[in-house]
């Protein structure tokens, strides 16, 4: 009844030892197996919004690889309350859970960190294993993809289409993810002599569509408005995208839009968005092996990924009517003018 | 496997040099009064210690805990996703601790996810995947959910399950009815259909509901227009390819769920056949993307946030007698990818 490990009962008995417990209705009581010191093949998982694409991306290349080895998976959602994270860790902990995965951005916090930090390393002590998703300051296994040179890649893709006012939407700013995405798109406007802290508007907010829409269409309202959009995340993307159609702007006509992750919806869309393709389902899925994987010890797995060029990142409607000269005149004067704040 | 020599409560209190009632009150914060004083020499001395607090001795003295276990069949699937913000923000400010359980629509995995809710003393299940039309599976879902419920724990069940409990029914059969009709009456004969898992109560009852509008127009329902899907997005579009395959010209396609609508959508691009032009296309539920995709998706909405919600007021109430069934409607939303059929079109 209480899956030992040692499975080579006869099949036959143990079958007869189901039908008889299920019959008196007997569940093996896992506080008072817990109570013996037997852990769970339960793999606890933390998230911050599982209804974000790019966390269902995750968690289901997670369970692909957790139900494979016949674990079960529980996701922690804490809704963004990420000191919230630090007490689930204890709790998977107190309930002997034996493997956790935090599919959830570094924060840039010292009381977080902190927290964590001694969360994590009571439930490693205890014999348990922690894997972390991104850049966090804690010293576990860690699966890594290159937020920087991803957003680098992006953003000096639209430079060379000819942009030179732009717009970018980020998330929460004090997220490692988000930092380290809006660094890159920082070096690349800057390798094309573009000061995104003085010249380009940058909106931070949750990394949800509701605030892609909401800032895009501030982005929109702008006396010079940008060109080209960023998102930090598809998600921020797609919300800019809904934004931009409500105001019957053409993608990428009148304004280009890029986002990063690659999420299911960016190729569904028409113009299909152009993104970063960060493979959010093998990112999980590394992640469950690493956990599985005790001799990996405390190293970094690390996730390639590809710019997905695809259809909402165009020329900049000021350079082809400066080559027609047909249609459009009220842009047309604005299209070497310097983006400002 | 854990060391022998667990830090208990008694370690932490002599450590501390409080009493045992003390460390207690501070370490599982009972809203007696204790000193700041001794509060912060009891928390010194857990963290020297590296005590953890055992939720199981707690989880046996109290019974229960604050745990609501969702049981979903594919957490990435956008459906699931938006009922579990609604039970989120339904738990929001109540202490409860969310933790969800995805079983793949595994059968097994379902009554293990069960079980470990059960061994878990967490205080509600909430099954918020469809049921399912499987005799031996629904009696061996029904003994684990009679123990718990005489255990005293809640059971709420989204959507037509075979055990009777409080439930939220979203109006599947009458949604998919409707659908149907808007787009009989938009001249269509030639309707494929793309279904879902067989053994789900949720496809049945669509299909069920596809069937009557059928009737409702005088037009025979010929069950060879329904091809195979899962529900999700790559199902949807395979699906599509496969209907082209064997010949079929439909003038208009219902996937019985929007991810498959978006995969059919995906397939009838690269087939270069224009929606709604060449072929009409509508799905159900509402999820998020189908207004953003070209041209946004006509479906049934069905208040996915809401049955979330609904589920978790109805898990908080206290059990009574018989069961509660809250119905919830599902309204046909008209978009942009269902037309007229074309009269130059068979």
């Amino acid at each position: 009844m209480n899956r030992t490990e040692n499975r080579a009962h006869d099949p036959a008995v143990r079958e007869r030892v189901m039908d008889a417990a299920l019959e008196l209705g007997y569940v093996p009581n896992a506080a008072a197996q817990r109570l013996r010191g037997r852990r769970n093949r339960t793999v606890g998982v933390i998230v911050r919004d599982v209804g974000l694409a790019a966390n269902a991306a995750v968690l289901r290349g997670i369970r692909e690889v957790a139900h494979g080895a016949n674990y079960l998976m529980v996701v922690a959602d804490t809704k963004r309350w990420c000191m919230d994270e630090p007490r689930w860790v204890q709790r998977f902990h107190e309930q002997r859970v034996e493997l956790v995965v935090i599919a959830a951005s570094g924060v840039d916090d010292t009381d977080y960190t902190g927290a964590m930090a001694e969360a994590v390393g009571a439930f490693e002590a205890d014999g348990g294993r922690v894997v972390v998703i991104g850049r966090h300051d804690l010293d576990v296994a860690s699966i890594r993809v290159d937020n920087v040179r991803g957003a680098y890649d992006l953003a000096t893709s639209m430079l060379a289409m000819g942009h030179r006012r732009f717009g970018v939407i980020g998330g929460n700013g004090k997220l490692t993810l988000n930092r380290d995405r809006l660094s890159g798109v920082r070096a690349a406007l800057a390798d094309g002599g573009i000061d995104l802290d003085r010249d380009v508007m940058y909106l931070e907010g949750a990394f949800t569509r509701e605030h892609g829409n909401a800032a895009a269409r501030h982005l929109t309202m702008q006396k010079k408005p940008p060109t080209a959009i960023v998102g930090l995340s598809d998600d921020l993307a797609l919300g800019a995208y809904r934004a931009l159609r409500e105001q019957n702007l053409a993608v990428p006509r009148d304004v280009s839009l890029g986002g990063i992750d690659d999420l299911a919806p960016a190729r569904a869309l028409q113009p299909a968005l152009t993104t970063v393709s960060y493979r959010h389902l093998e990112i999980g899925a590394r992640a469950m092996r690493a956990a599985l994987d005790p001799y990996l010890g405390h190293d970094a797995v690390e996730v390639h990924y590809e710019l997905a060029l695809r259809e909402t990142v165009a020329a900049p409607r000021e350079q082809r009517t400066h080559r027609s000269r047909s249609r459009s005149s009220r842009r047309t004067d604005e299209a070497c003018a310097t983006p400002r704040r | 496997m854990r060391d022998a020599e667990t830090v208990t409560l008694v370690d932490v209190a002599r450590r501390a040099g409080v009493s045992l009632a003390t460390a207690s009150r501070v370490m599982n914060g009972s809203d007696r009064k204790v000193s700041p004083e001794l509060r912060e020499r009891v928390v010194g001395a857990a963290r020297e210690l590296r005590y953890v607090r055992n939720a199981n001795a707690q989880a046996l003295a109290k019974a229960r805990s604050a745990i609501v276990g969702v049981i979903v069949h594919d957490i990435g699937d956008p459906y699931f996703s938006e009922i579990l913000r609604g039970v989120e923000s339904a738990g929001e400010g109540t202490g409860q601790l969310l933790l969800v359980c995805d079983t793949h629509r595994d059968l097994e995995r379902e009554l293990e996810y069960l079980t470990l809710l059960h061994a878990h003393r967490a205080s509600t299940i909430v099954i918020a995947g469809s049921g399912h039309e499987d005799r031996a599976h629904n009696a061996a879902v029904g003994t684990r959910l009679d123990a718990f419920v005489n255990g005293g724990g809640r059971v709420v069940l989204i959507g037509r399950h075979h055990y009777a409990g409080d439930a939220v029914l979203p109006d599947n059969r009458g949604g998919a009815r409707a659908l149907v009709r808007e787009v009989l009456e938009r001249g269509h004969r030639a309707v494929a259909i793309i279904g879902g898992p067989p053994h789900l109560t949720t496809t049945h009852d669509r299909l069920d509901g596809c069937r009557l509008a059928f009737a409702d127009a005088g037009l025979a329902f010929d069950s060879a227009c329904v091809v195979d899907g899962d529900f999700s997005r790559e199902s949807g579009e395979a699906a599509t390819h496969a209907l082209y395959a064997r010949g079929g010209e439909p003038t208009a396609i219902v996937a019985l769920n929007d991810e498959m609508a978006v995969g059919a959508l995906t397939a009838l691009r690269e087939r270069g056949l224009r929606v709604p032009d060449d072929v009409s296309l509508v799905g159900f539920d509402d999820i998020p993307v189908a207004a953003d995709v070209t041209p946004a998706l006509t479906t049934v909405n069905v208040p996915l946030n809401h049955i979330g919600e609904v589920a978790m007021r109805l898990a908080r109430e206290p059990a009574s007698d018989g069961s509660r069934i809250e119905h919830v409607a599902a309204q046909v939303v008209i978009r942009a990818s269902l037309g007229k059929r074309s009269l130059l079109k068979p």
